[in-house]
């Protein structure tokens, strides 16, 4: 046992070191708080404070491991479920590098090069700067499949049944536990059944009490699922409420019946096609050589570690077997545990390379026929240079996908929300999206309270008739609701909330998502108001003139209420614009080099303006709103900048402007 | 090498074989349809920026920015999958998708589903559907390619 544990050591103190240097880096690039990176992200770090019950199939485990990251004394409630990812992620990644231990036989410089590739690769590191269930995923996966194989290796020693057996039902909890944070880990069961019988089938009527006891733990493991029934009458998403666990068959509904239109879903002739994207999805994580390396680590797993190539392969192709036939809008986060899995074959590829090196150096040395001193000198050569070329690989790996997951910066919805709680009057009404997608408003009122006397109808379990509505107060709405722009769909308030005619005036804008691949969502605030303001008037006095021509529009000039002003505040700001060649226009404000807000001219309203009003056609579009100011911004002296920009195109980074002109500085407060 | 070792090994390298034909038929299957033109990189590519400010050229939905901006990666009779700096993304289309053009001087003309092609930039606007996972395209925009 003491020679056991000094051997193990240096590998307890690399994992540690690795777990830092993942950590360090997820932490340097976390989401400081509510993120649109995923669709459900927002929930996720809601329903764990609350202890309240995730969108199908639930999550229980997540959400009471979230419970206990949300004493951790660090940044708000979001920022905390997301450390939670980083920590398990990077938990995750050390668990990864004694797996790879234990199938190397102590190949050190391999398994932390496979556990820092897979660390650092696009889709994993993007789930551990957000709250998700991906990362903590990962961890429960790999702390799985490490248990299982510590009992293999407990097995080929008959001193030690105890052990095996503790180990065995271990493995057998943290599997049953894992379906708490995801439940597709419910696919490994045929690969780890499989590898039970062939490291030791003889188990089965030999020591019945250990697979008992196994099963037992699965199912203790399984039991957190009561926390299905035990909080369905929480709910209040519509779309979860029809398959609400409050019943046998709708515990089978939120579990593994949910989603039945994604599993599945492709014809068999679009299959191929299926398979290239995943292909193209792995060729992202790892590269080309990354595959070719794999390829190869599956071939030397199976000649000399023929069970362990049965317990990977089988987990892997289960696992992309039903991923590639799944129809999700955000596929790549879905294949996480397969890269993990393929990360594991590419890292056994790699030591058996090593392996093979070495071997070459010393037969080598030992036909020149150099001493023992002369053949170390060689390894240690050959290490160093192998460690150095490692080491370079995961830099190169950082640095690109650095910028991409960095959302150290993105504190758009904590700037737009803080400044939509200090505008609404007192007892307004607050509309928005519901189900999974009304977190970034539901979150603030659930964690903290916030603006109690504010209605948030889309957070009720029964949604208020239109009459109750409009005796209740302004209403106000995060989402376009009227003119024919309405978007639509289940998550939507429902449209006979407010008349089809209202207006949706844009009161406060704020910055937009820039870092989800998608757009989330528009950070708007608007009045619901059954007259419009006055968009075009024949004559205006701005405070400040500008007469300035920016492509196909001239500003007249502008009024800014405060030329002093707070990063994470709000400036008011009426722009007055003139139609010199009218067509659609995309105006930016920015204050020195960081984007305020983007909208289109007369903010989507004015064709339906001019259509029932009829304004001069000479006459002067005002856009009086708020502009929120991103926290990120440095104090002192910046530059207010308006700017019409050209229509996006492929093959160019981000969008040039057509022009811009300064307007002012604005003196910034921290 | 005991029997079952070998019968393992065997069986193993059959799955091994399987897998690298799979892999191979269906990257053969899809070049046969879509040819070896690989798509330029990404709009920015991983690394690179991220698309911002993007806009409707538009029409399609006033006031709205495209729900999705990337390049066409794969095509399938009810779906399209973009890709992005985040990686790919699924759009379902159906019947009711309408697809715009946009041509130099950004004018717009209707086009068809039959016009979209890989490598194309497209903006799609659409909603999320009950699963809240899939997006489904009301209107795709395909941009001007790079000048």
């Amino acid at each position: 046992m003491k020679a056991s544990l000094r051997r193990s050591w240096p590998d307890f103190l690399i994992a540690s070191a690795i777990f830092a240097v993942a950590l360090a880096v997820y932490n340097a690039t976390l989401t400081p708080s509510l993120s649109y990176r995923s669709p459900d992200g927002n929930e996720l770090a809601t329903i764990p404070y609350v202890l309240g019950l995730a969108h199908s199939t639930g999550y229980p485990l997540y959400t009471w491991l979230g419970k206990l990251f949300t004493f951790v004394p660090v940044g708000d409630v979001a920022h905390r479920m997301n450390l939670m990812s980083a920590v398990m992620g990077a938990a995750g990644v050390a668990l990864l590098y004694a797996i790879m231990i234990l199938l190397t036989q102590g190949r050190r410089l391999a398994s932390a090069f496979t556990a820092l590739l897979f660390a650092f690769s696009l889709a994993f590191w993007s789930q551990t700067v957000i709250a998700e269930v991906y990362a903590p995923n990962v961890f429960m996966v790999t702390l799985t499949v490490w248990l299982l194989l510590l009992w293999a290796r407990a097995v080929k020693k008959p001193s030690s049944r105890l052990a095996e057996a503790a180990l065995f039902c271990a493995f057998a909890l943290s599997y049953g536990l894992s379906l708490g944070t995801h439940m597709s880990n419910l696919g490994f069961a045929p690969a780890f059944a499989i590898f039970v019988l062939l490291v030791d089938w003889r188990m089965l009527y030999r020591r019945p009490w250990v697979w008992l006891g196994g099963a037992l733990c699965f199912i203790l493991g399984c039991l957190q699922f009561l926390w299905l029934p035990y909080k369905a009458s929480t709910l209040n998403d519509p779309i979860m409420l029809r398959n609400a666990p409050a019943t046998l068959i709708g515990i089978y509904r939120y579990t593994l019946g949910a989603f039945p239109q994604f599993k599945f879903a492709f014809p068999i002739q679009s299959i191929p096609d299926r398979i290239v994207l995943y292909l193209y999805m792995l060729r992202q994580q790892f590269g080309l050589w990354g595959i070719l390396l794999g390829l190869y680590g599956m071939g030397e797993m199976l000649a000399r570690a023929t069970k362990r190539f049965y317990l990977f392969v089988l987990m892997y192709l289960a696992h992309v077997f039903f991923f590639v036939q799944y129809r999700v809008f955000d596929l790549d986060v879905f294949f996480i545990p397969a890269h993990l899995l393929f990360a594991i074959f590419l890292g056994y590829g790699a030591a058996q390379l090593i392996t093979y090196a070495e071997s070459t150096v010393r037969s080598w040395r030992s036909t020149g026929g150099s001493g023992g001193k002369g053949r170390r000198l060689a390894l240690l050569a050959l290490n160093a240079a192998l460690a150095l070329v490692m080491a370079l690989t995961v830099v190169g790996e950082v640095r690109a996908n650095w910028e991409t997951n960095d959302c150290s910066d993105d504190t758009a919805i904590n700037d737009f929300y803080e400044n939509v709680f200090e505008v609404l009057p007192e007892d307004s009404v607050l509309l928005g999206p519901g189900g999974v997608f009304g977190y970034d408003m539901f979150y603030w009122r659930l964690v903290y309270n916030v603006r109690p006397d504010v209605l948030m109808p889309m957070m009720a379990r029964s949604r208020p008739s239109r009459q109750e509505l409009a005796a209740a107060g302004p209403v106000f709405t995060t989402q376009r609701l009227t003119g024919g722009q309405r978007r639509g769909g289940p998550w939507s308030p429902p449209p006979d909330l407010v008349p089809d005619d209202a207006w949706s005036i844009p009161v406060l804008l704020g910055g937009s998502d820039q870092t989800s691949g998608h757009r989330g969502r528009e950070l708007t605030l608007y009045r619901v108001s059954e007259t419009p303001p006055e968009l075009v008037v024949a004559q205006a006095q701005p405070q400040h003139a500008v007469g300035a021509r920016l492509g196909g529009w001239e500003l007249v000039g502008y009024d800014l209420e405060d030329e002093e002003a707070r990063a994470g505040g709000r400036l008011h700001l009426t722009l007055y614009w003139r139609a010199v060649e009218p067509g659609a226009a995309l105006i930016v404000t920015a204050l020195g080099d960081t984007p305020l807000e983007t909208h289109e001219i007369g903010f989507g309203n004015l064709p339906r303006y001019v259509q029932e009003y009829h304004p001069p056609r000479d006459g002067i579009v005002v856009e009086d709103y708020w502009a929120v100011i991103p926290s990120q911004v440095p104090a002192g002296a910046q530059t207010l900048t308006v700017a019409l920009r050209e229509p996006l195109r492929p093959g160019r980074e981000g969008v040039s402007p057509i022009a811009s002109v300064e307007l002012t500085t604005v003196n910034l407060q921290p | 090498m005991s029997t079952e070792r070998k019968l393992l090994i065997a069986f193993g390298a059959i799955i091994i074989a399987g897998i690298i034909a799979i892999g191979a038929f269906s990257l053969g299957v899809y070049v046969g349809e879509q040819g070896w033109t690989l798509p330029p990189p990404s709009m920015a590519g991983p690394g690179g920026k991220p698309p911002t400010g993007g806009q409707p050229p538009a029409g399609p939905a006033p006031g709205r920015e495209p729900d999705l901006i990337g390049q066409i990666q794969s095509l399938a009779d009810d779906s399209l999958t973009v890709r992005t700096p985040q990686g790919p993304r699924l759009v379902m289309v159906t019947e009711e998708t309408r697809v715009l053009r946009v041509a130099e001087g950004r004018k717009e003309e209707e086009a068809s589903l039959e016009d979209l092609q890989r490598g194309m930039g497209v903006a799609v606007f659409g909603s999320f559907g009950d699963d809240g996972r899939t997006l489904t395209a009301k209107t795709v925009v395909i941009l001007p390619a790079p000048r």
